[in-house]
């Protein structure tokens, strides 16, 4: 199932009115931040929603991160709930929205992405506890930060391949920089890890029991400096000697996903014949053929370019997948309709023209781009 | 080698690469060098993926077009800060450097720092060590220089602008004003927008004595909020014909004062107490001095039209190719094919090759002279100097004249198809434009040349450090030789052409000489010299410049990597040298060097079959020169030859994305009135 998790209605108020919002009492905030003394933690706060991130969050987290940095010497990000940090984006809602004419992916994804970039470039110590599901937005929120923090009930995965969308939230950034091929096998596939895997693929820094959680936030809280907190992390940190998961296979897949195109690397899995491969090969078969490509030249870039070109790169790519229509059609497939049944257009891999890849790199008019400032 | 540069990708231009005589990747590495080709690949790796360089939206407003050259060029300068550079010559890695980003994107090579050569060898040629400062944060990029000599109202006249700088002996500072608005400072790039600093040139005055004119540097933003000082009114000059984003602007100052060190002091002063003190003989030597050192900045102007022709050339000769029209018994044939169409692109890539190979020579000895007058005095130096800023007063014309043609030849052999924007032709063409004028426009400019081969002496014995004019010593003799080639292999001889260059430059200057003597007597030499410029000092000043192109392509001849290479190159020599030896026939006639049609007839035979001859190697020529597809950005000349392909992907593109549904007749139906007809 996918996790990029949709609630449209129960939190309409907060795209209408997010000033109302914060009139209300905490409980109800879809972020919380708390100030504790010098150091600030921000809590995602829709469990029911897996803590996916909508418009609302992402506008106070960027607004308070900013502010924060000129005041906080320590910034935590957790998940409320205990299922999950953040599945991801409220993906459902800006297909909704879109198919209405509505530019709400527009102004989601431009402060989403604007949030990412920010915490890689961040002045003070940024900790995310990515506890449960870490998803999309969620690995967004945590993989550019200097401290990720998983448990043995951390889920990570970049799924967005099987929705007509692409790894976005500077994954053409931190995927490329994996070992090996590992980034391109997690891209296309929307591949799972799972607790220390996690960690052991170098997504996560630190990796302990989900039970000393609260203890590790209470005592990062009572930190001096940058050593306390490195010290802390590690006294908490569980050893785990097992062999990274997709080890045994990591030869392979170097070797697979080498190839110079989507249809190579399907070529390569196919010739094969494993049984892992051809379970590779079913799994592609469901993703958006436009989709991979796009993927698949974002992360080429990607592996050359900075967060912050990156994250450019991939709202221009955002705003063409807005407009194209394979977005649409993942998300009624798999969020709406649920009938898992997606019709891509186009249908095929060679149907899918280097023009049409190529277009979604393109710039965006003046206005609209996604800009830092040289 | 082979991994060095690509295979393009297979297609249509198949057929001619199979057909060309030479390795175009062996010509490729032979003209950029190997450190040259290494240094282009990881250049064009990091622009490709860039998110600057990505494709343009339509730019519709002129602030878009300046704030995406600003873009452009500030990344353009931090991908260039960040490429490693062990093994490359200088001269041949701001070859490259300055040739990728005018080709990439002409407004942003305006914009681009590493240009602003203007702003920085003023300083250079004609500062002090008090102005080293300004040097330093320039090259930090702290400030950002313009160049202001040109006023509205006089441009090339620079003995009569008006902008006037007075000394303040009270305040220990220059008053700068501007009378009246013919006075105003104008075009320099970056006034519009972006610079913090302006050299300007103005009448000096001191206690009400005039000095003539004088070079300052003066702030004129404040580089923290880039407002303009009191004092200095700043504008724009609006759209023009190309580089829109490039911001030239105006200046008017209303009595701005500046410090008396801004003076550029190199070869006249101004002491506290208000003293003019100068080691020049004169005023005029004291501009002459001054002009002549600008002079350097105007080198690389020679490559750049190349740079824009290259394009233009890499675009028609691949259409051309592609393109099937006409033919026997219903065989269609690549137009190319066609002797018109080879006549009208061959000798033009001609061009390009032997005009590259002297830009990168000019720039050489330029790099070196510069070099050389830093550590000594010699006074041979100043001769030396002279004769570089002749033959780039002379280069830079010819240069832009060709290209300029080779330019709107190479649109109209792509028909209808390259009139289309997406051509890009049409910007080419645009773009090259402006070369023709700025930095001395081209008629007065070239004027240079014929002043200083008039100052020969009949007899002289001439010897100059690169040996341009040295053949003249012996023009009594070479004036006594006739053309003797009575074959078409002898035509195209080398030695057949440099002779008949050289009697044309001997020819024409003596011809020269007397025509102005006479008119002199009669008219005075102001009248003289400008009655003497149409088929006498022109027409001389052209045949020295391509003469000197010839000489140059001879000696990068000798160093040809293969026998394959060399034949081809001699080919485009022999057709470069012909097919402008075809336009002084009436001159040749004049002056009984060729005395008979039978020579007429070999020149012209000779130059359409070195066009036939070159035909097969054409596409291979352009891939050798050619910048990669995403710099070319040419729906028309993209390498692996997809014409039609991107001409469907264009249009339908265009119609959908500016039209949308206007073409259903929508917008016609809400202009016309239904009761009448169409």
């Amino acid at each position: 199932m996918l996790v990029r998790k949709l609630f449209l209605t129960s939190n309409l108020r907060q795209f209408v009115a997010p000033i109302l919002a914060r009139k209300m009492s905490t409980s109800t905030d879809d972020v919380i931040f708390q100030d504790v003394g010098d150091k600030g933690v921000i809590t995602l706060n829709r469990p029911k929603a897996l803590n996916a991130l909508n418009l609302s969050m992402v506008n106070k987290l960027h607004s308070k991160l900013t502010e924060w940095e000129c005041e906080k010497s320590l910034v935590i990000i957790k998940g409320a709930g205990g299922k999950a940090f953040c599945a991801g984006g409220d993906v459902k809602s800006v297909a909704l929205a879109g198919m209405k004419g509505e530019k709400l992916g527009h102004s989601f994804f431009k402060q989403e992405y604007k949030t990412d970039g920010l915490i890689g470039t961040y002045k003070v110590p940024y900790v995310a506890l990515i506890d449960g599901i870490v998803m999309g937005g969620g690995v967004g929120l945590s993989v550019h930060g200097p401290y990720r923090v998983a448990t043995e009930r951390s889920v990570f995965a970049m799924p967005e391949t099987q929705i007509g969308l692409f790894p976005d939230v500077g994954g053409s950034y931190f995927l490329p920089r994996l070992r090996g091929k590992l980034g391109l096998f997690l891209a296309l596939t929307g591949y799972r890890l799972k607790g220390a895997d996690i960690y052991k693929a170098g997504i996560a820094t630190h990796y302990v029991d989900s039970k000393d959680l609260e203890a590790l936030e209470c005592d990062l809280l009572k930190c001096q400096n940058v050593n306390g907190i490195d010290t802390t992390l590690k006294r908490y940190s569980v050893k785990d000697t097992g062999e990274f998961c997709l080890e045994p296979m990591m030869k392979d897949i170097n070797q697979w996903f080498s190839g110079g195109s989507v249809e190579d690397i399907v070529t390569n899995l196919k010739k094969n014949g494993c049984t892992f491969a051809q379970e590779i090969v079913h799994l592609l078969g469901k993703m958006s053929p436009t989709s991979m490509k796009v993927t698949m030249k974002q992360l080429e870039c990607g592996s050359k370019m900075t967060l912050e070109e990156c994250l450019q790169m991939e709202y221009r790519i955002a705003v063409n997948c807005l407009a194209n229509k394979d977005f649409y059609e993942g998300v009624r497939a798999l969020l709406i309709d649920k009938d898992q049944k997606p019709k891509w257009n186009p249908a095929t891999l060679p149907e899918v023209s280097s023009d049409l890849v190529e277009s979604h790199f393109a710039k965006l008019p003046e206005d609209q781009e996604l800009r830092h400032k040289l | 080698m082979s991994q060095l540069l690509q295979n393009f990708a297979q297609g249509p231009l198949d057929y001619y690469r199979k057909q060309a005589s030479f390795d175009w990747k062996k010509m490729k590495v032979f003209i950029d060098t190997q450190e040259g080709v290494k240094f282009q690949n990881n250049l064009y790796e990091k622009l490709q993926i860039h998110p600057e360089f990505q494709k343009n939206p339509p730019l519709e407003t002129l602030n878009e077009k300046r704030s995406t050259a600003t873009r452009q060029a500030l990344a353009y300068a931090n991908i260039v800060k960040s490429l490693t550079t062990s093994e490359i010559t200088t001269t041949k890695k701001e070859d490259i450097i300055l040739r990728t980003i005018l080709q990439l994107s002409p407004s942003a090579a305006f914009k681009y720092p590493g240009t602003k050569r203007l702003f920085t060898s003023a300083l250079q040629s004609q500062g002090t060590n008090r102005h080293h400062k300004f040097l330093q944060e320039a090259e930090s990029g702290k400030i950002y220089g313009c160049f202001c000599m040109t006023e509205i109202g006089h441009g090339s006249d620079t003995k009569n602008l008006r902008t006037t700088a007075t000394y303040d002996k009270d305040k220990d500072e220059f008053v700068v004003n501007t009378p009246d608005f013919q006075a105003a400072k104008c075009w320099a790039a970056g006034l519009a927008e972006l610079a913090t600093h302006a050299i300007v040139y103005a009448q000096l005055y001191i206690n009400g004595d005039h000095w003539g004119l004088h070079g300052f540097v003066v702030p004129i933003r404040n580089p923290g909020t880039l407002l303009p000082y009191e004092g200095v009114i700043l504008g724009d000059m609006g759209e023009k014909v190309g580089v829109n984003g490039a911001d030239n602007g105006f200046l008017i100052f209303d009595k701005y004062r500046f410090p008396r060190e801004n003076l550029l002091n190199r070869f006249a002063d101004v002491t506290p107490k208000g003293n003019y003190v100068t080691s020049a003989a004169d005023q005029k030597d004291v501009r002459g001095a001054i002009l002549g050192a600008l002079s350097i900045a105007r080198v690389t102007v020679t490559g750049k039209s190349e740079f824009y022709g290259t394009k233009a050339l890499t675009i028609a000769v691949r259409y051309v190719a592609v393109r099937r029209q006409f033919g026997p018994k219903n065989q269609e044939v690549s137009i190319l094919e066609y002797q018109s169409m080879q006549y009208r692109l061959l000798p033009y890539l001609a061009a390009a090759y032997v005009v590259r190979f002297f830009s990168t020579y000019l720039d050489e000895v330029t790099q070196e002279f510069v070099k050389d007058s830093k550590k000594q005095n010699d006074p041979s130096l100043a001769r030396r100097g002279m004769e570089i800023h002749v033959i780039s007063a002379g280069a830079k014309p010819v240069s832009g004249w060709t290209f300029r043609d080779a330019i709107q030849e190479c649109r109209e052999a792509c028909g209808g198809h390259g009139y289309l924007k997406a051509s890009g032709i049409g910007d080419i063409r645009n773009d090259q434009d402006s070369v023709n004028t700025y930095e001395g426009e081209n008629h007065v400019l070239i004027q240079q040349v014929s002043n200083w081969l008039l100052k020969i002496q009949n007899g002289d014995k001439v010897s100059t450090y690169l040996k341009s004019t040295d053949f003249i010593s012996n023009a009594s003799k070479i004036l006594k030789t006739k053309f003797n080639a009575s074959s078409l292999d002898e035509v195209c001889k080398v030695e057949n052409i440099i002779d008949t260059y050289q009697w044309l430059v001997c020819y024409l200057l003596r011809e020269t000489k007397q025509k102005f003597d006479v008119l002199k007597q009669r008219e005075g030499s102001f009248w003289a010299k400008s009655n003497t410029q149409i088929f006498y000092c022109k027409n001389l000043s052209i045949a020295f410049v391509q003469h000197l192109f010839l000489q140059r392509m001879l000696t990068v001849i000798d160093t040809a990597p293969d026998v394959n290479i060399r034949n081809v190159l001699l080919k485009l020599f022999s057709l470069y040298g012909l097919y402008n030896i075809e336009k002084f026939l009436p001159s040749l006639f004049g002056g009984g060097y060729v005395q008979n049609y039978k020579a007429t007839n070999l020149v012209h035979e000779a130059v359409l079959k070195l066009c036939k001859d070159l035909k097969n190697d054409a596409v291979a020529l352009v891939d050798a020169i050619a910048p990669p597809d995403f710099v070319l950005d040419s729906i028309l000349g993209e390498s692996d030859g997809q014409v039609y392909q991107r001409l469907q992907t264009a249009l339908v593109r265009s119609s959908y994305e500016e039209n949308g549904l206007k073409c259903s007749g929508e917008a016609v139906s809400n202009i016309i009135d239904p009761r009448n007809k169409l």
